[in-house]
């Protein structure tokens, strides 16, 4: 029986180039351009980074002035994590993987997918231009604390902080749309056969974190808002001035109250990627699916309530710590089930040791130690003394840098074939993973030291303490193990472009994984499955099953022409919910 | 050959479009699943607005002052507006629904004219409340009230562009794939501007 | 690297620091022994066919229980330590009846210590105002009641393990004893604008005689202090 191909099946077929690669709403291409611009922006905050390194690394010779070295630090860690993480895990995960996974032939809005990723390009160009303004970009840290960046008697980067705020409302703007298809096709496309808890992991992550970003930054919005006003009208929502009493610590709230979950929408899409790459390369389905679903679950949920610990010394009533400081080490339960799972899903397998595993395997490994380290941070007798030192610092950077870096990487590595329909260079690959994890590790490990030794962040200079003068060597180590991972990345870039046009041809299942994209060619047409459908008729992580000879998985859907489908009737999933 | 049935409809357009406009796996077009992700969000943004503004009232005894400056029958004036015209669009729905276009036209129109209404109506206020000399730095009640009220007008405003449009696709030659759909996602906006507005009412007028 | 610790409640901070740190460390070990043994003993090349079984291993589940102890563990004792370490100025002066107060005040970019002079009351003819240098009484409950005059600072004192956040708009409290004589390092550590790194303050932790001596003629006291040791006031302010 031919398979029915659909006009609509056929329509790239007539496209110019502009809109099948630029203008396009096919979430194949949205990912694609959604992952280039991310690693662009990686690229321009490793550079940052690597120039304030150096900075602390010279200290007495001068590279930047105090201002520029405030402006170049909260850059960094504002384009890190909503102009890299969000787009990357994000933006190019999520619209790559979801429409695929769930046998879709594409997102439930495409033309607002489109959108979501012009907004967000909208937003770049808006943020680029913040560093041509006279006064500079905003330098007042990612946290954005007023009165410091509400009242201009106290900063001098007004048109640059503006500029900065509304790029950041169109980043999340941009994302919000992103979230509306990400969520909605999650629950509404599903293809026949797949219930809710046969998702792949990675769908879960997406959907969960997806959850999570729309009831936390919402909030945000409003407090911006009032940023905005206090900023160019001159109200007093959060600035204290004779005539008036706004409340600074009312920005903390509002923003912590973002900030705490928006860590864990940027740590999930990772531990789904690594999940994913775990089953496949082990031969072994995913420990414990179950566990791992409902573990996230309470995480996203209790993450909504620990921002607190952000605020200990803040001036929040010192009683509050009590129950933040509770819920904070709580979340550590669910979390470590999660790791625990993803840890035996090790033991007894079959380990293959590609360039994508290896990314996953150091990201996994890599983020044990971050999470340790928040146990420190959640203890608040102990924040009293760690709080704003080096020692956070190195811990955010052992969890986001983890997922946000080595698991999109490990993402990038795995599904690069299906995405370019060619292969990336192993080789290349292994010598990529090397230069950056250890690179990573002579960055941050030896920063947990200098926080110890009471160095606090954000200081242009720490020669110019006495006694934090003879740790100087901390912040040389520190920068060599910088330079060294964004020189690093040298292969990646050189790698990744080289095969995207002179790459060998994919398969299509190179990694002979079971998940439904697999069953679609390298790369997907548009609308992805050539007129057929896909049916789900197993488990997701169907690897090694007992007596099996030919295979040693079986995959989790088959493609079925389209009026056999139709003449089945019934239009459910009958999967297990 | 097999013969297609009324499942079969359903089931072919559903792999068909597999988009906004088709069914989906859990009962709830994608269309309206969308849109109440959409609210959810615009829920928290003014949650985040009113609860910030309550939180500055309970630590502001001077609030209640100026709360009497605004005009408590206006405010119920506007409210009693919104509310006809979140009623005429649910009529509308219906209307379309049963296939009775012109009254559809007709009652989308009303939904248009009662969001025209309340912005006329806020900008006469506005106009009388800055001519008394309350403007953003008149102190945290004002700017809570200009903020949070501007606010929501750009909300009605937006809501009323999207009805008009809505009016304009319905009412061509080329019907769209879903008319229904389409006016009923566009009556659940406009029922959520409504709601806002029904919190705003006592935090600004009624105290 | 671990500041010395001159506080008489000091000992809170540095032991939780040891109990989370012991047990970190055995979490980590145990997570990177399982994992590189998972490495070796399951790679490829020596293990041609996954197993689904995993046996006894998977046990290892209830791990979860175990951490979940710790976690109560390391809370309470985190939370009695707080107790102690962060208090409010109204509990402090209930409890402590000879106790020693300065105002702070943070600046961009600078610390202003407010001492109420000999008859201890803020507002009086005898208050004076030193920046960046703090003079305090060994073995006397002191009481820092922080504000700030425009921006978020915080004032960080490493070797009594005291930090506490100088808001405007709002005062705040810091508490402490020290224990010993000598001079230690004081730190802003909230973000303040392009000299944040330049607000370093000292602390003078003297004999309570000496206390006196400098509240009764701060100006005399300082020359000496100034001809005696390297470490010298950075200016001082006339109040009123």
């Amino acid at each position: 029986m031919e398979s029915i191909i659909t006009i609509e099946d056929m329509h790239t077929e007539h496209q110019g180039f502009i809109r099948r690669y630029i203008f396009s709403t096919d979430h194949k291409v949205i990912a694609a351009q959604y992952l280039i611009t991310a690693l662009i922006w990686a690229l321009v905050a490793g550079l940052l980074a690597s120039i304030f390194r150096t900075q602390l690394a010279l200290s007495q010779k001068s590279i930047l002035t105090p201002e520029s070295y405030n402006a170049a630090v909260t850059m960094h860690g504002a384009i890190m994590i909503f102009w890299v993480a969000m787009p990357l895990l994000i933006g190019a995960f999520a619209n790559l993987c979801i429409p695929l996974m769930v046998g879709a032939k594409d997102m439930a809005f495409p033309g607002l997918n489109m959108l979501s990723y012009w907004v967000f390009f909208l937003s770049s160009i808006i943020l680029i231009s913040s560093f041509f303004v006279p006064s500079g970009p905003a330098p007042f840290g990612w946290t954005i604390y007023p009165p410091l960046s509400a009242d201009a008697r106290f900063t001098a980067a007004k048109p640059g902080e503006i500029l900065f705020l509304f790029a950041l409302l169109l980043e999340f703007a941009s994302m919000l749309m992103g979230g509306i298809n990400y969520i909605t096709t999650t629950i509404s496309l599903r293809t026949r056969g797949l219930g809710m808890m046969r998702l792949p992991i990675v769908v879960w992550m997406q959907l969960i974190a997806a959850l999570v970003f729309l009831f936390a930054v919402t909030p945000l919005v409003a407090g911006i808002g009032f940023l905005l006003l206090d900023v160019i009208v001159g109200t007093s929502f959060f600035r204290v001035t004779a005539q008036s009493q706004g409340d600074p610590l009312l920005w903390q709230h509002i923003f912590w109250f973002f900030g705490h979950p928006e860590v864990y929408v940027v740590l999930l899409p990772g531990l789904g990627i690594i999940a994913e790459v775990f089953a496949s390369h082990t031969r072994k389905p995913i420990f414990g699916y179950k566990s791992i679903v409902y573990a996230t679950i309470a995480s996203a949920v209790l993450s909504f309530v620990v921002w607190g610990h952000h605020m200990f010394v803040s001036g929040m009533n010192p009683s509050l710590s009590y129950p933040f400081a509770v819920t904070t080490i709580a979340i550590s339960v669910p979390f470590s089930v999660i790791l625990v799972c993803l840890a035996l899903t090790l033991w007894n397998g079959s380990i293959r040791f590609t360039s994508s595993f290896l990314f996953a395997l150091g990201s996994f490994a890599a983020f044990i130690i971050g999470g340790l380290t928040g146990l420190f941070l959640g203890s608040q007798v102990l924040d009293v003394y760690l709080h704003d030192t080096y020692f956070v610092i190195a811990h955010f950077h052992y969890t986001i840098f983890p997922s946000v870096i080595l698991a999109s990487f490990a993402g990038i590595y795995y599904w690069f074939p299906k995405l370019f329909g060619r292969t990336m260079n192993e080789f290349w690959g292994k010598v990529h993973f090397w230069g950056t994890f250890i690179g990573f590790n002579v960055f941050a490990f030896p920063l947990f030291f200098l926080g110890i030794a009471g160095g606090p962040r954000r200081y242009y200079d720490i020669t110019h303490i006495d006694y934090l003068r003879h740790f100087q060597w901390i912040h040389i180590l520190s920068t060599t193990g910088a330079v060294l991972l964004i020189a690093f990345q040298t292969p990646f870039i050189i790698n990744f472009f080289v095969s995207v046009f002179r790459g060998k041809q994919a398969e299509r299942n190179p990694w002979k994984a079971t998940t439904l994209e697999w069953l679609a060619e390298s790369p997907p047409p548009h609308r992805n499955w050539n007129g057929m459908v896909p049916v789900v008729v197993n488990d997701p992580y169907e690897y090694s099953p007992e007596g099996e000879e030919e295979e040693d998985f079986k995959p989790q859907g088959i493609l079925i022409p389209r009026d056999e489908v139709l003449r089945e009737g019934t239009n459910a999933p009958t999967g297990k919910h | 050959m097999h013969q297609l049935e009324s499942t079969d409809t359903v089931m072919e357009s559903r792999l068909e479009s597999q988009s906004a406009i088709g069914q989906s796996a859990v009962g709830i077009p994608s269309s309206k699943l969308g849109m109440w992700v959409f609210l959810s969000g615009e829920v928290l943004i003014f949650g985040g607005l009113i609860i910030t503004c309550v939180l500055f009232r309970l630590s502001y005894p001077q609030w209640h002052e100026f709360s009497g400056e605004t005009n408590a029958l206006t405010g119920s004036i506007n409210t009693f507006v919104l509310i006809t015209g979140s009623f005429t669009i649910v009529l509308a729905h219906k209307m379309v629904d049963q296939g009775n276009l012109k009254s559809a036209y007709l009652y989308i129109f009303l939904t248009i004219i009662s969001g025209l209404l309340f912005l006329a109506i806020k900008a006469i206020e506005y106009a009388g409340e800055i001519e008394h000399g309350y403007n953003f730095h008149s102190g945290p009640f004002w700017a809570f009230y200009y903020g949070l009220t501007g606010f929501h007008a750009v909300h009605v405003f937006t809501g009323t562009v999207i009805n008009t449009v809505v009016l304009i696709l319905i009412s061509r030659r080329k019907k769209p794939g879903n008319p229904s759909s389409l006016v009923e996602n566009a009556g659940l906006f406009w029922h959520f501007v409504d709601i806002v507005w029904v919190f705003l009412l006592p935090l600004f007028y009624l105290s | 690297m671990w500041p010395k610790d001159i506080s008489a409640y000091g000992y809170w901070v540095d032991d939780t620091m040891i109990l989370v740190s012991v047990i970190t460390v055995a979490v980590a070990i145990l997570s990177f022994v399982i994992i590189v043994y998972s490495l070796i003993a399951f790679r490829q090349s020596r293990n041609m066919q996954a197993t689904r079984r995993l046996g006894a291993i998977s046990k290892l589940v209830y791990l979860d229980v175990v951490l979940l102890v710790l976690d109560i563990v390391i809370v309470s004792f985190s939370s009695i330590g707080w107790s102690h370490v962060i208090q409010g100025r109204n509990e402090l002066i209930k409890e402590h009846k000879n106790y020693v107060e300065t105002r702070v005040i943070g600046r961009q970019f600078f610390w202003s210590f407010v001492y109420p002079g000999l008859d201890r009351k803020f507002g009086t003819n005898d208050d004076f105002t030193l920046g960046n240098y703090l003079v305090v009484p060994v073995d006397t409950t002191v009481i820092l009641t922080l504000t700030s005059g425009d921006v978020i600072h915080s004032l960080f004192i490493p070797n009594l393990r005291v930090k506490y956040d100088a808001v405007p708009g709002r005062e705040t409290t810091e508490w402490f004893i020290a224990k010993r004589v000598g001079d230690y390092p004081i730190t802003c550590t909230q973000l303040c604008g392009s000299g944040h790194f330049m607000m370093q303050a000292r602390l003078k932790v003297v004999k309570k005689d000496e206390y006196e001596r400098f509240l009764n003629n701060y100006k005399v006291w300082l020359e000496e202090q100034n001809s005696k040791s390297e470490y010298t006031a950075y200016g001082e302010y006339n109040h009123n």
